[in-house]
């Protein structure tokens, strides 16, 4: 404690408590420029760690694989007859493959959707254990990018096939083929937590095969593994499927680096992947579905491994592809438990260096505490600071957030039934711009502009805090995109032409709205335009993906109150009782 | 979808008196036969009862001795034939005469059936019957005790825990009853999957039958070598109609026996989450009089017995009596059921790792596109020649001389596709029934069954009567799909337990019923009458002590389906209760289905795995020793900046002027004066 008192007696001594309070905008800032430092600062030597398999039990690549040699043959007879099924309606398709698991043993049924197609599924039962567990091979038909997963389906018959003939496996196999990565693949996880008749226990892992050629080789693997809200799979379930991967001789890709740069290793090519990770998780579930999203929120950790074909130097065989599933299923085999001794929150810089949760999260607490002492500069470096509490100012302040969260939630519902995202631009940008347009024929009390700045920096502030351990992107991406609010001046009849020009600016560059738009034109070819706004509806409706409520419901209210704020003010005579300071 | 009023019964008849159940838990801990324990039961609250009444239960333990008279073992030392067959005339000529005159039995039969897709159900049946005796006559009922085939430690632990009747299951794997038709013998002797104890107890109220059936879970778990010592409260039901009619009517034998004044009572209890394994075959095998030397129980080798799709283990133990002559005996039947995949099981022997076949092992589809380096696979053939050897890794090792009827080997298939031989010294021979009897003849002689089929997809298999799944869905709902493809509604009893941490809500009960021929059903008015959702009995769980039991008696309509379900919420249990590490659920039991009519019917569903809320173990200690952390520093300087007011150095001087008492004293006396 003396330290403290010595610390605490020489602040006082310097007076520093006033002036820091004078500079409130200025730590703000620097508080965000910390965060930003911070986190640049993790790709560093000493900043990262290497992965490593927490789980003894999971022992990957321990046991030789054996899905190679004449399983070749196999895979290319299956791989022959499925190379016309993209021709044939889903039915057919489904109808051939059904009876292809039949003759093993496999048990089979098939999922109606009326909006998503079918999906067919089959069994393999447990000869060792209890069959209350299920290990998930899912093989869409299409992938995320419409191309017809040839080699992925022969490999998913070819490996069932391989899978039956060995009595190790103590848990349920599940194949599942899919019309889709997407709805339909969502649609039967959903269905099978509630309404499936045949069903094979509580999914442990699921793996997503990916292999949209008929070509015999293949140059690397990419991995996904973002889940959408945040989740991630346990860093156990991710560091097999790229140890295995990389034990069988191929590179790993992960967030679709290209070839070249696989091999880097220093600081940039790190932080280009905890960048790129970053963006990923951000718009999981809203960027094209790959599959593994489809298992989440039902504590199934999935992971989805998709080949990649180079034009020259395709050196690795179908085989080694169908290892890896092999390898990660007899890993997942051994669990006697639940994935549970590895991290569930982490940063991927590469695929054998990850950063956890506690050296990542500070980075975006330093945001949400820039933007609590926002909020406090703007509600005490004025000379309306003495206002009582239950002043109007504070009450029509209360009200208008009421009013903006209700309008919000609104605007969130409703886009839901008419997606105008072209509307929502616009709306965005007027509103922008209106305090603007509006100069002197409509004001506001200049007490009221403080307090709404001050309401809406902390329920920021309070938003960013609550969502930062469960989607550290999105809290971070909010905190780094909606920044510029605080920057916001409150106008008043002195003010200059600049300032205004300024606050329009702050306010379309802080809007969710504009701002997203903005992000994704520049960071994401994938998505950008005005297509991510259906895409935000679209992973609502399949995936039940929140990013678009916590942006409506999280981000808009308070950049309203602030753009409000913004609007011409008129002073206030303060009565003399207001002011008197209290010794 | 109907919601049906469900009666609750009061459960204070069901409730374990907290003072009895922890006496009888802690002593019955001890009571494992095998070590020098004397443990003694009071039950406070039966201070009324006569001595006889057994108000307190005496272990006297005595280890479990095996006895050696009867065994008949076959040496293969090189003996003159003759010789041999001569001493083994006259042994066996003797142990029929020592039968006959004790009216004790034993018998012993395999049944092979082949079900589809090549696989093939091995049914061993071992049956024992005991001499019998007077339950009243000290003298007579301790005649059994010596010189019997019958298992003396089996007897031990009836008479020990006033039971009539055990029935021990121990299940693994899962019966493809859409492949493999009905279970063998009704179900009757298929548990769920785990271990599965069921008993009737001879006792003067429900706590005492409690307690008795600890001890038998104690002594069982302790002969078998599984965890049956956790079939407690918890995990232990009385059924109310389920089992009852197999263990009070069929055994003609309703009447107490130990003492007049008492009643019978039955407890069930399962664990689904138990594996089966070896030491669980060895235990079974020691019981029989041939300790699995000789006979069919010799081919049993728990690395064969155990690697397949599915095996069962029954042990019934029952006690029959004749209310006539008041003389009674004892029965122990125990039934080896297990599922062979005949390709599979050729393949382990030929190659034990299933490693990829070679290029010209490989059955391939040649009307597909078909190379050196493709190949589509062929199904499984259609024709079929294996020997029982291949099967079991072992031979049949004689016959045993203890029984008066042979030993018998059936195969239950059409003759006209199937062939069977018994195969001794390279002879073959065969019989019209497809059935043989074990000769002792051919003891010393290599024989085996050679079994032959060229299309064994024609087999002898009766359709399953219905089929169950149970499933929990990720809204904390229960989910039971009854699916009846009988042209004939079945009328069928369920039985759930569920255990305390699952809160039920009956009042979420809904009964959904779709059909799939629309004659069956007229409209949705009838469905109460159609389903007729009768016979409830529901005794709700008490937090640690017991588990939900819930019983109704429902019919299922031809060619339709019945979907139950109901919602739960989970209750969060406390630290210790949890399992000591992080595990992968908690295993729920599988619910039982009789069926009452048209037919006996008896299938378990499957065992179901419930997540609860594991907290990380490490975590609260964190937790705790970094906010005491926090809270010391918070409130140092809290009390600090409390009583301490820091003032600039250049203004303390003013400060302490002005606050110095001379500096106080000085105002108020400014005020008075």
């Amino acid at each position: 404690m003396a330290l403290l008192a010595t610390i605490h007696r020489r602040v006082i001594d310097m007076g520093l408590v006033p002036k820091i309070m004078k500079r409130l905008p200025l730590v703000s800032i620097f508080l965000a420029a910390i965060g930003i430092v911070l986190f640049l600062m993790l790709p560093m030597d000493g900043q990262y760690r290497h992965t490593y398999i927490s789980e003894n039990a999971l022992m990957p690549s321990q046991a030789y694989s054996y899905f190679r040699e004449s399983e070749w043959n196999i895979l290319r007879g299956y791989r022959t007859e499925i190379d016309i099924f993209p021709s044939m309606p889903s039915r057919d398709r489904n109808l051939v493959m059904t009876q292809w698991l039949e003759e093993f043993g496999t048990k089979t049924s098939v999922y109606h959707n009326d909006e998503y197609g079918d999906t067919l599924y089959g069994i393999f039962n447990a000869p060792r254990g209890d069959g209350t567990e299920a290990i998930v091979l899912a093989i869409p038909w299409y992938n995320a990018d419409g191309e017809f997963n040839t080699g992925g389906a022969a490999l998913g018959i070819a490996l069932s096939r391989f899978f039956s003939r060995w009595p190790i496996w103590s848990k349920n196999i599940i194949v599942v083929f899919s019309e889709n990565p997407d709805g339909a693949l969502r649609s039967w996880v959903d269905a099978y937590h509630h309404s499936l008749d045949l069903t094979g226990g509580s999914i442990e892992a699921a793996i997503v095969m990916d292999y949209p050629s008929s070509s015999d080789f293949f140059d690397y693997v990419e991995i996904y593994y973002h889940g959408i809200n945040g989740e991630l799979p346990n860093l156990d379930l991710l560091n097999i499927a790229i140890q295995i991967t990389e034990h069988e001789g191929m590179q790993v890709s992960l967030h679709g680096l290209p070839k070249e740069s696989l091999h880097q290793n220093n600081y940039f090519s790190r932080l280009r992947t905890l960048l790129l990770g970053t963006k990923d998780a951000l718009l999981s579930g809203i960027k094209p579905r790959h599959g593994n999203e489809a298992f989440s929120g039902f504590r199934i950790q999935a992971i989805t491994l998709k080949a990649k074909f180079t034009p020259d130097n395709n050196d690795h065989d179908i085989t080694s592809f169908g290892r890896i599933a092999e390898a990660s299923f007899r890993s997942v085999n051994n669990l006697l438990e639940k994935f549970h001794q590895s991290f569930f929150f982490y940063l991927i810089l590469a695929p054998k260096y990850f950063v956890s949760i506690s050296s990542y999260l500070p980075s975006a607490v330093t945001f949400s505490v820039a933007f609590a002492i926002s909020s406090l500069s703007s509600y005490i470096n004025n000379s309306y600071s003495t206002l009582p509490i239950f002043s109007e100012y504070n009450l029509l302040a209360g009200l208008l957030f009421t009013i903006s969260i209700t309008f919000s939630f609104f605007v969130a519902r409703l886009s839901l039934l008419f997606t105008e995202p072209r509307l929502l631009v616009l709306g965005s940008v007027f509103l922008s711009v209106l305090p603007h347009l509006l100069g002197n024929r409509f004001t506001i009390p200049e007490p009221l502009s403080y307090r709404l700045k001050s309401i809406a920096f902390l329920y920021i502030s309070l938003v960013l805090t609550s969502l930062l351990v469960l989607n550290f992107s999105l809290a971070f991406g909010i905190g780094i995109l909606g920044f510029a609010m605080t920057a916001v001046k409150t106008i008043t009849i002195h003010s200059s032409m600049r300032v205004r020009v300024r606050n329009t600016m702050h306010l379309l560059l802080s809007n969710p709205f504009t701002s997203v738009l903005l992000f994704t034109y520049i960071f994401d070819k994938d998505i950008y335009g005005i297509k991510i706004f259906y895409e935000f509806i679209h992973s609502w409706n399949t995936l039940n993906c929140w990013t678009w409520f916590i942006i409506c419901v999280g981000w808009l209210p308070p950049w309203i109150l602030v753009s409000i704020s913004s609007i011409q003010t008129n002073t206030v005579m303060q009565s003399p009782d207001y002011g008197k300071k209290q010794l | 979808m109907t919601r049906f009023e469900i009666l609750v019964s009061a459960n204070d008849e069901n409730s374990l008196d907290d003072e009895v159940s922890l006496l009888l838990e802690d002593s019955t801990n001890a009571g494992s036969f095998g070590e020098e324990t004397h443990v003694s039961i009071d039950i406070p609250q039966n201070q009324d009862l006569t001595d006889e009444s057994h108000s307190s239960i005496e272990i006297e333990d005595e280890p479990i001795e095996i006895h050696d008279d009867n065994i008949v073992q076959e040496s293969h030392e090189a003996k003159e034939d003759e010789e041999a067959k001569h001493a083994r005339e006259e042994r066996k000529q003797a142990q029929l005469k020592l039968m006959e005159q004790e009216s004790q039995s034993y018998h012993e039969e395999l049944q092979l059936q082949p079900l589809m897709n090549n696989h093939i159900r091995a049914g061993f049946v071992f049956q024992m019957t005991s001499n019998e005796f007077n339950f009243n006559d000290k003298s007579e009922f301790e005649y059994i005790h010596h010189g019997s085939i019958f298992p003396k430690s089996m007897r031990h632990i009836l008479q020990e825990t006033k039971s009539h009747a055990l029935h021990l299951r121990f299940q693994r794997g899962k019966w493809d009853a859409e492949k493999w038709g009905a279970l063998p013998d009704n179900g009757y002797y298929i548990g769920g999957s785990g271990a599965e104890l069921w008993s009737s107890v001879e006792a003067s109220d429900k706590n005492s039958a409690y307690g008795q059936w600890k001890i038998l879970a104690n002594s069982l778990s302790g002969m078998f070598c599984a965890s049956l010592d956790a079939l407690d409260s918890t995990h232990t039901i009385f059924p109310k109609y389920s089992f009852i009619e197999n263990d009070f009517a069929n055994n003609n034998f309703r009447s107490p026996v130990f003492n007049e004044q008492h009643d019978l009572f039955l407890l069930h209890g399962s664990l689904p989450n138990e594996p089966v394994c070896t030491e669980n075959l060895t235990p079974l095998l020691k019981l029989l009089p041939t300790r699995g030397k000789v006979g069919l129980s010799s081919i049993l080798d728990g690395h064969r017995v155990f690697d397949n799709p599915w095996h069962n283990l029954a042990l019934d133990l029952n006690t029959i009596c004749d209310d006539i002559t008041k003389k009674c005996k004892y029965t122990l039947d125990i039934h080896l059921d297990m599922v062979f995949h005949i390709p599979t099981v050729q393949a382990r022997n030929d190659r034990p790792i299933p490693k990829p076949l070679t290029g010209e092992n490989l059955r391939c589809d040649y009307s597909k596109p078909y190379d050196a380096f493709q190949c589509f696979p062929l199904p499984d053939e259609n024709s079929i020649t294996y020997v029982l050897s291949d099967v079991f890794g072992k031979k049949i090792n004689g016959s045993p001389l203890i029984s008066s009827i042979p030993s018998k080997i059936c195969l239950k298939a059409p003759k006209e596709t199937w062939n069977f031989f018994i195969v001794v010294n390279d002879s073959v021979y065969g019989t019209d029934s497809n059935c043989f009897d074990l000769s002792d003849d051919n003891a010393d002689k290599d024989q085996d069954f050679y079994i032959q089929s060229d299309n064994t997809d024609l087999i002898a298999t009766e359709k399953s009567p219905i089929s169950i799944t149970r499933s929990l869905s990720d809204d904390n709902n229960v989910r039971t799909v009854f699916k009846n493809t009988n042209d004939y509604p079945l009328e069928i009893l369920h039985l759930e337990s569920v255990p305390w941490f699952m809160k039920l809500y009956l009042s979420t009960l809904t009964i959904q019923i779709s059909n799939s021929s629309p004659k069956s059903l007229r409209n949705e008015d009838s469905l109460e009458r159609t389903v007729n959702f009768t016979s409830i009995y529901y005794s709700p769980a008490i937090d640690r002590k017991t588990s939900n039991h819930l019983e109704y008696k429902l019919t299922i309509p031809q060619m339709s389906t019945v979907i139950i379900s109901y919602s739960f919420d989970k209750s969060l249990l406390q630290f210790a209760e949890y399992p000591p590490d992080a595990n992968h659920g908690f295993e729920i039991d599988s619910s039982i289905v009789t069926i009452l009519s048209p037919m006996n019917y008896y299938v378990r569903s499957n065992t179901l795995l419930l997540l609860l809320s594991t907290p990380d173990f490490s975590m609260p200690y964190n937790v705790i020793i970094l906010t005491s952390t926090v809270m010391c520093l918070i409130f140092g300087t809290l009390y600090n900046f409390l009583v301490k007011r820091m003032v600039p150095l250049k203004y303390a001087d003013i400060y302490n002027k002005r606050d110095s008492p001379i500096a106080k004293l000085k105002t108020c006396m400014r005020k008075f004066i």
